[in-house]
């Protein structure tokens, strides 16, 4: 029997198309209500979790494969896991966005950022030799230049739609 | 408030054996004591403060954020204990002689985890030094010990892991760009091996196939047979011959595998690397590996070959069984 841990959401859907596509049994996946450990016909035990969560299962031995995104393995200090293969799903790009003035603003002080990523956000500003204020947030990271807590955000941007919605641009 | 709270708080750092697994773990140091001293070993005992810079000589990217450290009495960095290998180097040297020597030792390490993964800071291990024993005469040695203690400690399921440093370095010579190898390799990432090979594309062919299917090169004697039929670099068959004449040579050679994707964890292993896994364990329960270089930094020529026994994960493996 093998253990897999899969990021819930977005990746669970693409995760689960690609094995059908591979000839594995989908069919309780797709019909899951909110069981978090499901069984396949193939003799594979998933479990749906929160993406650092995949990690933390991986650490301990719990499952023997985690398909997870490539920010979560980068933004986590953990370190000693082996990362097969890219399964081209979920893609994504990290990007600095704000309102359009953020770009000429000019700054007394340390940027402020808003971001689920403190650690990839601060090596991001250390390499343009810049200190920032990171002002981590778990949920709409949008919200920090929309209510003036932060001047800009880090995040990752799949078809740029939410930044456009608040009328963001991508730095 | 804090100050009434701390009576019943432990720091995250501590090694979580308080008293249901002392017994366990005074019984499994006592099976290795007597093993290593079959063999002829001399237990010692390296001294818990030592120099940061110790270990910074040797190291060469010593991440002294996992140390634990204060300012000593003469302004200087003191680390607690990180390892037992380079004391014991230190210790090897200071006797000015040229002949074996073995060492083992039982003690506590200390290394800076991060907080709430049910990691600890302070780790029990044990282990032994085999000092001017060179080449596969050595290896097998601390193999027989290794695979005789693991018998007496009654563990099942274990997989004996064996890589080489030898073949790890070749590959990153023939490829040139040892950093970006080691980084895939350390990961066994496959695609990135992909991309690498697309971007270097002048390699040779032979090379660019057997860099693809590295990552994937893990299993038993008979692939390691099959690989090398598909070899023609010299030097990367030696280091593979040797392998197998290591897998030939120890007495019980049942529950050996191979990857030969293993990277050096450490900068000075020259050859045989190994690690033994328990299904009970996410991490190895014993590391180790030869290190013919490492006593260059203390400017002497000295072949040497080690391991030590995670005793915090070997105890996980008991309990795990239900033992």
């Amino acid at each position: 029997m093998v253990r897999i841990a899969i990021t819930k959401g977005r990746i669970e859907k693409d995760t689960c198309k690609l094995l059908k596509m591979s000839g594995f049994d989908t069919e309780t996946i797709e019909n899951k209500d909110r069981e978090l450990l499901i069984k396949t016909k193939d003799d594979i035990e998933m479990i749906f979790v929160k993406a650092n969560d995949v990690l933390t299962f991986i650490e301990h031995g719990i499952v023997d494969l985690g398909i997870v995104g490539k920010d979560t393995l980068d933004e986590s200090d953990f370190n000693d896991y082996d990362e097969l293969l890219d399964l081209n799903i979920g893609k994504c790009y990290f990007a600095v966005a704000s309102y359009p003035e953020y770009r000429n603003k000019k700054f007394n002080g340390d940027k402020k950022i808003a971001t689920k990523y403190p650690n990839i956000a601060k090596k991001y500003f250390a390499k343009k030799q810049e200190n920032i204020e990171i002002i981590k947030m778990e949920g709409s990271v949008e919200l920090g230049p929309i209510i003036k807590m932060t001047d800009a955000i880090v995040d990752i941007v799949e078809t740029g739609s939410t930044l456009k919605a608040n009328r963001f641009r991508d730095n | 408030m804090f100050l009434e709270e701390c009576k019943y708080l432990i720091p995250e750092e501590n090694g979580g054996i308080i008293t249901k697994n002392v017994d366990n773990l005074r019984k499994t140091e006592g099976v290795l004591r007597t093993i290593f001293n079959e063999y002829g070993f001399t237990e010692t005992l390296t001294p818990l403060f030592e120099y940061v810079e110790l270990y910074k000589s040797v190291y060469k990217d010593f991440d002294e954020e996992k140390v634990f450290k204060y300012i000593g009495k003469d302004g200087k960095v003191i680390a607690l204990r990180w390892d037992f290998t380079i004391p014991l180097a230190r210790h090897y040297f200071l006797q000015n002689t040229n002949k074996e020597a073995r060492y083992s030792y039982f003690g506590n390490v200390y290394r800076k985890e991060r907080t709430y993964k049910g990691r600890n800071s302070e780790n029990h291990q044990a282990g032994l030094e085999l000092i001017n024993k060179p080449g596969i005469l050595g290896d097998i040695e601390c193999l027989n010990i290794l695979q005789h203690s693991l018998e007496q400690l009654r563990l099942s399921n274990l997989k004996l892991e064996l890589g080489s440093a030898k073949l790890f370095y070749r590959i990153c010579d023939l490829v040139g760009d040892k950093e970006s190898l080691k980084n895939i390799l350390f990961k066994k990432n496959i695609s990135e091996m992909e991309k690498f090979v697309l971007n270097n594309n002048n390699l040779d062919e032979k090379l660019k196939k057997l860099l693809l299917r590295l990552p994937r090169l893990c299993g038993d004697i008979e692939m390691l047979n099959n690989i090398m039929n598909n070899i023609d670099d010299e030097i990367i068959l030696d280091a593979l011959k040797e392998l197998r004449s290591i897998y030939e040579k120890v007495e019980n050679n049942r529950n050996i595998i191979f990857d030969l994707s293993m990277c050096p964890a450490m900068e000075y292993y020259t050859g045989l690397m190994f690690k033994v896994y328990s299904p009970f364990s996410p991490e190895p329960i014993v590391r180790g590996g030869r290190y013919d270089s490492l006593y260059k930094n203390f400017k002497r020529d000295v072949p040497a070959i080690g391991m030590g026994y995670y005793l915090n994960n070997i105890l996980k493996v008991i309990e795990g069984k239900g033992e």
